[in-house]
């Protein structure tokens, strides 16, 4: 054997040294044109070079602003229960899925990403309206009154959100699911489970690695996302994303902005932290 | 079960596929305004989209510039994916976090970072700099889609392949690659997707004599979107679909052979 | 493809436009500029009867980048070191801050300026108002039968569920608070009265940000009534909705549009030959025209039936921007916490 085998008893997973060169141009665009820049912003924040939390003060002490951004974390979970709910049944279908169509369905699945978000939004909007086609069927089925509509509100973005995020948690999820080996399901069911029983005792847990990451995925977007919920929100529904763009733009108070951003990076960033925590936890099958 | 998933799968493509339905049938109506289901049906803002050269540009532009930026994600995201599930190192899961950085930060506040960056250090060619920030952005979608995949991977193969001599690079691209291609490619179509779709940094830092489609797009709807807009998502929803169809006639014939 | 008024402004311009390429000065050969633009229908007129008449005289080539005036801001500012945008187009007093940041460069001697009012340029000659748009109260002719008279309109319970209003950061809706204010007894400095009226009517009002939410509105949202200006009535109105524009009696607040030049530009003279154009005679006739906005220039002449379309002068009003703009932070906050929600 050539010397470049690595003995046996010496998993891969423990190499050092290497991933350096791996991780060498992704470490350089972020340092260049992430961290630089925000750390420019970041000074801004602390009134550099007088270096105050005044900023920050401001949005912490102020109840309303708290609220704001509980309610982006708010719409953050329930987009993710919403795409989870739907895109996990239907990753998975798609994954198993025998069929020729597989592909073309996946991507079928992407086609409403190929209409700019904004006029997707416009779209919701029209469904979404008083007098749109979601709020009559509504209204004709008796279940709301007649001035109703779901737009402008929190449930509206929720909607609206869930299916523009939806297509990237299927396809976070399609990869995950499609690399786990469906002999494992049948492997169960030929020790008597039921098809549910082994799809949930066998491939579920070794995608819950995945699950994890996609969910990670989708709850970051949703707090960033600002087109969709701003035009189907409207101005009632203060998040994080419409605020820091009212002060960046309309009130051209950057050094309050750049505060705003960066409690919404360290809040979101904590909570990713903590997901990635668990998630390595979770799966402890494929380390040796 | 499958026929149950099929259920829950096909309300979940309708809930995924009606606003799509509401800008294709809108932009089949007589008003001049969006209305689903539409008020009559004519095809004239259709031939009015096609008739504007700006759409055509623009859509040409975002088509280079999504490339670009797919590409260059590619090339930088699938190695540190592949970095973060093999290695373990200290400062693994910082690393893994930070990635997700850009995609946390609301978009205006990278393009006006990113702005300032780019003044001050006087890089101003137009299209690259927009290329250079999608790559902010589309680099953490490919290592989020792509690490579950590597994660989940039989290091088993790998292993295989260097105890019968392969080199670790020959490794991966021969036996890692090809076996994550699903992933591979669900990053590489996210990634092209959201490179085309930007807007917020696009409306910043593309080329001011070559927008993007999105760019255009956001103009024409100042004062209030028009048909002749939804049209030009319809064609490109129309597109992606025969893309699409052209694909899978291409895969059926391959198998057949 | 939006060719509102196109047609018109080229027929107008048609003569005059001829007889200045006659002289052709070509000053800037093959020189680009690339000025901000309001986007849309707007942006094609404004490309039209202005950028397109200097590219024919000078030889140059003019392009608009679409970006909403605070946008444009956040854009200039963070562009100042090396401005990719010549020029800037304003439609809410972002020019005094751009000037007192250092961010203009000033526009020199121009032919037109001095036939521009005093009130509407800078004093110290960084930026001049080119338009005034006028803002009013848009209805629905079809399902209010009185027209709209007066601000106070808007309290009357009829309108219930059928008003919209912007929101306290768009331009328009700062605005709104203080006309509100004006019309029960207060103002810039006493704006009290203009929250006490808001929240009369807020809770079943539509509260939107943006233009282009306008003619949706109108056509899906169910609103029959909202203070906004003639550029968006107008646009509803070619759109086939039935709107039409009211001149409240407590005035039509005069809106500004302004231009001006990027400090550090590489073409800062032909930007400055873009700030004459837009204040010369045949490109103010233009806009007033195309877009019925009122001209700055003094010298201009307008025909009977245009004037008539046009805004009248003793029916528009100023507003205090100093007292506004100073105010601002403090009326957001308040607004956010009392009204939108």
């Amino acid at each position: 054997m050539d010397g470049k085998v690595e003995p046996r008893d010496r998993p891969l997973i423990q190499r050092r040294g290497a991933p350096v060169l791996l991780l060498a141009p992704v470490g350089a665009l972020l340092l260049l044109l992430f961290v630089l820049p925000q750390a420019g912003m970041l000074a801004a924040s602390l009134d550099a070079p007088r270096w105050s939390f005044a900023h920050y003060a401001h949005f912490l002490g102020d109840a309303h602003y708290l609220g704001v951004l509980g309610r982006s974390l708010l719409l953050g979970v329930l987009v993710v229960a919403v795409t989870l709910l739907l895109g996990l049944p239907l990753a998975y279908w798609l994954a198993r899925l025998q069929s020729r169509w597989a592909p073309a369905l996946l991507l079928l699945a992407t086609f409403p990403l190929w209409i700019s978000a904004v006029v997707r939004s416009f779209g919701w909007v029209v469904l979404l309206a008083r007098s749109g086609l979601v709020s009559t069927a509504l209204r004709d089925a008796g279940l709301v009154g007649r001035s109703f509509q779901l737009l402008y509100s929190m449930t509206g973005v929720v909607l609206a959100l869930a299916q523009v995020l939806l297509p990237f948690m299927l396809l976070s999820l399609y990869g995950v699911i499609r690399a786990i080996s469906p002999e494992l399901e049948r492997a169960a069911q030929n020790l008597g489970a039921g098809p549910l029983r082994a799809a949930l005792l066998t491939t579920l847990p070794l995608a819950a690695r995945g699950i994890l990451s996609a969910s990670l995925l989708v709850f970051a977007l949703s707090v960033s996302a600002f087109a969709t919920p701003s035009l189907v929100g409207g101005a009632r529904v203060q998040l994080m994303s419409t605020t820091i763009y009212e002060q960046m733009t309309e009130l051209a108070d950057w050094p309050f902005a750049a505060a705003v951003a960066f409690i919404l990076l360290a809040v979101v960033g904590f909570i990713a932290i903590l997901y990635t925590r668990l998630g390595s936890g979770a799966d402890g099958v494929a380390r040796r | 079960m499958m026929r149950v998933l099929g259920l829950v799968s096909f309300l979940a493509f309708l809930y995924l596929l009606l606003p799509v339905l509401v800008v294709v049938g809108s932009a089949l109506g007589e008003t001049s305004y969006l209305a689903f289901p539409p008020h009559g049906l004519t095809l004239r803002w259709f031939a009015v989209a096609l008739a504007d050269p700006r759409y055509a540009h623009a859509f040409l532009t975002s088509l280079v510039v999504a490339a670009a930026s797919t590409l260059a994600a590619l090339l930088l995201g699938l190695p540190a994916a592949y970095a973060l599930a093999r290695f373990d190192f200290p400062g693994r899961r910082f690393v893994e976090t930070a990635l997700m950085m850009p995609l946390i930060l609301p978009a205006l506040v990278l393009s006006i970072a990113l702005t300032l960056l780019f003044s001050r250090s006087g890089f101003t060619a137009g299209t690259a700099r927009l290329v250079v920030a999608h790559l902010v952005i589309c680099t953490p979608y490919v290592v989020r889609v792509a690490l579950p995949v590597l994660q989940r991977l039989d290091v088993a193969l790998e292993e295989a392949a260097q105890n019968l001599g392969a080199s670790p690079l020959a490794g991966f691209l021969l036996v890692t690659l090809p076996a994550i291609r699903p992933g591979a490619i669900a990053a590489a179509t996210l990634a092209f997707i959201v490179s085309f779709d930007d807007i917020d940094l696009a409306i910043f830092l593309a080329d001011p004599r070559a927008p993007t489609l999105p760019v255009v797009i956001y103009s024409a709807i100042q004062l209030g979107i028009d048909p002749g807009v939804a049209a030009i998502s319809a064609l490109l929803v129309l597109l992606a679909g025969a893309g699409m169809a052209t694909y899978q006639i291409l895969l059926w014939r391959r198998q057949a052979a | 493809m939006h060719k509102i008024g196109r047609r018109a402004a080229l027929g107008a311009l048609a003569a005059t436009a001829f007889a200045g390429s006659a002289g052709a000065q070509a000053r800037f050969q093959g020189r680009q500029l690339v000025s901000q633009g309001f986007g849309g229908p707007t942006q094609d007129v404004l490309q039209a009867v202005v950028f397109d008449v200097l590219d024919r005289r000078e030889g140059c080539k003019s392009t608009q980048v679409p970006l909403q005036s605070a946008a444009a801001f956040a854009r200039m500012r963070a562009e100042a070191a090396a401005p990719q945008l010549d020029m800037y187009q304003f439609s809410g007093g972002q020019e005094k801050l751009a000037a007192a940041e250092g961010l203009t460069a000033p526009l020199g001697q121009l032919a037109n300026l001095a036939d521009v009012p005093a009130a509407m340029k800078d004093a110290a000659g960084h930026w001049t108002t080119f338009a005034v748009i006028a803002e009013g109260i848009l209805y629905r002719t079809d399902k209010v039968k009185t027209p709209p008279r007066s601000y106070k309109d808007f309290l009357d319970p009829a309108y219930d569920g059928h008003l919209a209003f912007p929101t306290i950061t768009n331009g328009y809706g700062t605005d709104f608070l203080v006309m509100l204010a004006r019309a029960f007894g207060g103002g810039e400095k006493n704006i009290e009265p203009g929250f006490a009226a808001m929240a009369k009517f807020a809770a079943g009002a539509t509260i939107f940000r943006a233009a282009s939410e306008v003619p949706g509105l109108f056509a899906q949202g169910d609103v029959w009534i909202m203070p906004y200006d003639s550029t968006s009535a107008k646009r509803c109105k070619d759109a086939g909705l039935p709107i039409a524009f009211a001149a409240p009696e407590e005035g039509s607040v005069a809106s500004p549009c302004t231009v001006c030049v990027a400090a550090k530009s590489p073409n800062v003279e032909l930007a400055r030959a873009a700030v004459d154009q837009f204040i010369s005679v045949e490109s103010q006739t233009g806009i007033a025209e195309s877009l019925q906005w009122a001209p700055t220039n003094a010298r201009v002449r307008l025909t009977e039936a245009l004037a008539k379309q046009l805004p009248r002068p003793d029916q528009l009003v100023t507003l205090d921007m100093v007292t506004m703009t100073q105010a601002r932070p403090q009326w957001t906050e308040r607004w956010n916490r009392e009204i939108g929600h």
